[in-house]
């Protein structure tokens, strides 16, 4: 059972207490979009063996979502950020770059 | 003839007598007796048929692994299938009986299956029970369900009361043997707070057996001084009859405790499952003893070394009057001395090693035992209890070269660290070749949310089966997880463990080396599984390579024992008939609890009202107070229907029927259409009845509910109990009441659609 730490209220929480949200930074494609794009943006996801972030809901608390980085493979938790962002704040990319010298944000997107 | 030793039993206590039964035999106990050693004193050696072929078997082991001696045990109105003899502590006015035969333990019909064994290998019910296709309903299907299973299930509902614990630690070590404690003592003296589970009632493991010297004095002195010392540290808490269940991510642990399992007059919960987070978890969880491969290794009275050294000298109980030693190591070399040494015949050690030499191997030559090497065993002699073993040479292929008349054979072959733990979470393992064992991989540990290992093995479950090791072992763990946790205190001078030297050990996976087919097909693996090397090699044979493959052909390991004391040998027996090396093959995987824990624990106190929250809608006290039955929808309770006539008709009574008004749950046989297999219901507002809705609605109204109440045999006027059958009949049939109806009942004098969809747009209260 994960534990990850709020960053709305501040406090470390069990999983039970989340609601998982799947994947984050996900770019909304609008009307124009093209068909390929919209499939891609609609069904389309990384589902990685690996770094992957992901979008929780604090259910059973603050109520309120929040971001977390994570490797799926070893659980390891780089850290939670706000949901209000439409990319990882650069301390917590520079976190995994640090861990995972093969990784980047440029080449995750 | 398994018996009581006047002298030794370190665990008992003679002055308080314990009173049980077995199979409805009065027999007698002491205070400090499991069930297994209870039963061994009074010479009861068969103590239950296996699975596949109904064989005869005894008690191999003394504690956990044990996989053969299962019953059924009841108390009062308490009723427990499955339950392990060795882990089962004697009470008075227990009862307990055999599993798994017809008519009686001594005498089963289900025994034929032993001599068609060879029609029923592995996998044979996959080839067997495919044609011809009828056949698998009819026959197939019914015969497989009667023989599936081995203890009878409970009939009455649980009457114990069960609890969950919450707790949150810096260093959890599970196991309370010396490293357990030496783990702890390094961890509570710096301060960090600390939780130890120990699953039996002992503290010190197998320490308080074999006797090893830990700073200098006795183990027994070192265990009650540190036990001692832990009890007066404000941050240590020690629990004992408390098992390691499981670890998870990010250092979640289950615990399970048994409270009054062994004392049941005790007022409290039965058992208390424990959900600790830990910042680093210690797992000193031991090793388990593996059973060697000959033909006849599970006849009653065929045990592991260990076992029947922990009967004597914790237990005060022989399990037999001359006992042969079958070793491929120096350990089982302490069960011929303790056997020896309190009175008992050892006729023989026969070793598959050609050259020994060493510490233990002199004791037990200058106590007069005969050592024999490069011997094995050809064949057990006996049926239901051993009678005698057939010597032949480990290098040979079982050519008799003696036979020894004995009653017990006492059989090591190396010991495997208990891993599990480690395993859950995805820990990685090692092979060792020299002590033929997989251990746990320092460098691949379970990962915790920080990127580091959170779990750290310990003592002879991370491979150090010698004491001065272990214990060094244990209190380097404790220390290292205390230091991680931000503990800063000093953690003292580490404890000293000295004993016997011991040589290596070789690996013998079948005995006698060259076996044929007849010796291969009668040497067990998985006792509980009825799983033999003979089947593991047809596995691969058959191209069931992978061990997860062979496993489930075979059902190796797949017992309610896990196989604890099968799976190293099951996989070596597969690899080498792979020709390929052990850790190529790999082990299965390991998964949580480590013994099975009860249902009722898990499911704690959500029992009856505190089950599920029930959720409800800002109009529900109106809904009830207009009568309205409800439907649980979720957490949700909507009204089904409501009811009135019996307020018309004059009858106050509340209705019983339908779902109770606290929990919104239906007492069974109580739903409108329940067990009819047709809908009484047809009148949902989207179901096609919908447009005739308003022609229908009075009979359908009045038959639907007419059909619920007579369900329960209740009379559709005055709820009073109907013995009219053919008013039962035509209600809940729909037909048209009033003209077929014997009773003539009425219809209900109601102008408004009385439930449903409709009440709620109507409000029927008004009408």
């Amino acid at each position: 059972m994960l534990m990850l730490h709020c960053p709305n209220c501040g406090r470390d929480v069990d999983e039970t207490d989340l609601h998982a949200g799947g994947e984050a930074h996900l770019r909304r494609e609008g009307a124009e979009a093209s068909a390929e794009a919209f499939e891609d943006y609609l069904f389309m996801r990384k589902n990685p063996k690996g770094v992957h972030f992901e979008r929780w809901h604090h259910t059973f608390g603050c109520g309120k979502w929040f971001h977390a980085a994570r490797d799926t493979a070893t659980l390891e938790v780089f850290g939670t950020y706000s949901a209000q962002t439409s990319e990882p704040p650069k301390e917590i990319i520079d976190r995994i770059a640090e861990k995972r010298p093969n990784w980047s944000w440029e080449s995750d997107t | 003839m398994s018996t009581r030793l006047a002298n030794t039993g370190r665990l008992l206590n003679r002055g308080e007598p314990r009173r049980f039964t077995f199979n409805g035999r009065k027999l007698n106990g002491y205070a400090g007796d499991t069930l297994a050693s209870a039963l061994l004193a009074n010479d009861q050696m068969l103590m239950g048929r296996s699975f596949k072929y109904h064989r005869p078997r005894g008690v191999v082991a003394s504690g956990a692994e044990e996989p053969n001696a299962l019953v059924n045990l009841a108390w009062g109105e308490t009723f427990e299938p499955n339950a392990r003899v060795t882990t089962t502590e004697l009470f008075d006015g227990l009862q307990a009986t055999s599993q798994n035969h017809w008519p009686s333990l001594d005498y089963d019909v289900g025994a034929i299956n032993t001599h068609l064994s060879r029609f029923l290998p592995a996998g044979f019910y996959y080839k067997m029970f495919i044609h011809p296709r009828p056949l698998w309903k009819h026959v197939y299907e019914p015969f497989i369900r009667k023989s599936a299973g081995l203890g009878a299930a409970p009939k009455d509902r649980n009457a114990d009361s069960y609890e969950h614990f919450h707790a949150s630690v810096d260093v959890l070590v599970v196991g309370g043997g010396i490293a357990g404690l030496a783990a702890a003592l390094a961890a509570g003296r710096q301060g960090a707070r600390v939780l130890v589970w120990e699953q039996t009632a002992h503290w010190g493991g197998r320490a308080g057996v074999d006797q090893p010297t830990v700073d200098d004095m006795p183990a027994v002195d070192w265990i009650a001084r540190t036990i001692a010392e832990l009890e007066a540290l404000p941050n240590v808490t020690l629990r004992n009859r408390c098992m390691g269940a499981g670890l998870y991510d990010h250092g979640y642990a289950l615990g399970f405790e048994r409270l009054t399992d062994h004392d049941p007059k005790k007022a409290g919960p039965k058992q208390r499952l424990w959900r600790v987070r830990a910042r680093r978890i210690i797992t000193a969880t031991g090793a388990i003893e593996r059973p060697l491969s000959f033909a006849g290794n599970d006849i009653p009275g065929v045990m592991l070394a260990s076992a029947v050294r922990d009967y004597v000298i914790d237990y005060g109980v022989s399990s037999g009057d001359r006992t042969v030693v079958v070793t491929t190591n120096d350990d089982a070399y302490r069960t011929a001395i303790a056997l020896k040494e309190a009175g008992l015949d050892v006729p023989c050690i026969l070793d598959a090693r050609t050259k020994v030499s060493g510490e233990l191997i002199d004791k037990a030559r200058n106590l007069g035992i005969r050592i024999e090497t490069g011997k094995a065993v050809a064949k057990v002699k006996g049926g239901k209890r051993v009678t005698g073993v057939a010597v032949c040479d480990q290098a040979g292929e079982g050519a008799v070269l003696e036979e020894i008349a004995c009653d017990c054979i006492a059989m090591s072959g190396g010991w495997s660290p208990v891993v599990h733990l480690w395993s859950h979470c995805g820990g990685k393992l090692n092979w060792d070749d020299a002590q033929a064992m997989f251990r746990p991989d320092p460098s691949r540990p379970p990962l915790g949310a920080d990127g580091q290992g959170f779990v750290h093995a310990a003592g002879t479950a991370n491979g150090h089966l010698h004491t001065a090791e272990a214990i060094a072992d244990g209190f380097a763990a404790g220390r290292d997880a205390a230091k991680a946790t931000g503990a800063t205190d000093d953690a003292g001078t580490p404890p000293l463990g000295t004993d016997a030297g011991e040589g290596a050990l070789a690996q013998v996976w079948m005995m006698p080396q060259g076996a044929g087919y007849a010796l291969r097909s009668k040497a067990w693996l998985d006792y509980q599984n009825d799983v033999k090397v003979s089947d593991v090699q047809l596995a691969a044979q058959e191209g069931y390579e992978s061990v997860e493959h062979a496993k489930r052909y075979t059902t190796l390991g797949m017992a309610t024992d896990q196989g604890k004391l099968s799976n190293i040998n099951g996989l070596a027996t597969l690899s080498h008939a792979l020709s390929a090396p052990i850790p190529s093959v790999g082990t299965t995987t390991f998964r949580p609890p480590y013994t099975p824990i009860s249902l009722a624990a898990i499911a704690g106190p959500a029992q009856f009202d505190l089950f599920q929250p029930v959720r409800k809608t800002p109009i529900s006290a109106w809904h009830e107070a207009n009568g309205a039955h409800f439907e649980p929808v979720g957490q949700w309770r909507r009204p089904y229907t409501f009811l009135r006539w019996t307020r018309i008709h004059g009858c106050v009574t509340p209705r019983r029927a339908g779902p109770s008004a606290s929990t919104g749950t239906w007492k069974s046989g109580c739903r409108p259409n329940g067990g009819t297999g047709r809908s009484t219901w047809p009148m949902s507002p989207n179901s096609s009845h919908r447009s005739r809705w308003s022609v229908r609605k009075r009979v359908m109204c009045w038959t639907s509910w007419a059909a619920w109440t007579c369900h329960q045999r209740r009379c559709p006027s005055c709820n009073g109990l109907m013995a009219h059958w053919a008013a039962l009949t035509c209600a809940s049939s729909g037909f048209p009441f009033r003209a077929s109806c014997p009773l003539k009942l009425p219809f209900p004098p109601v102008k408004a659609a009385p439930f449903g969809m409709r009440c709620w747009r109507r409000a029927p209260g008004s009408a």
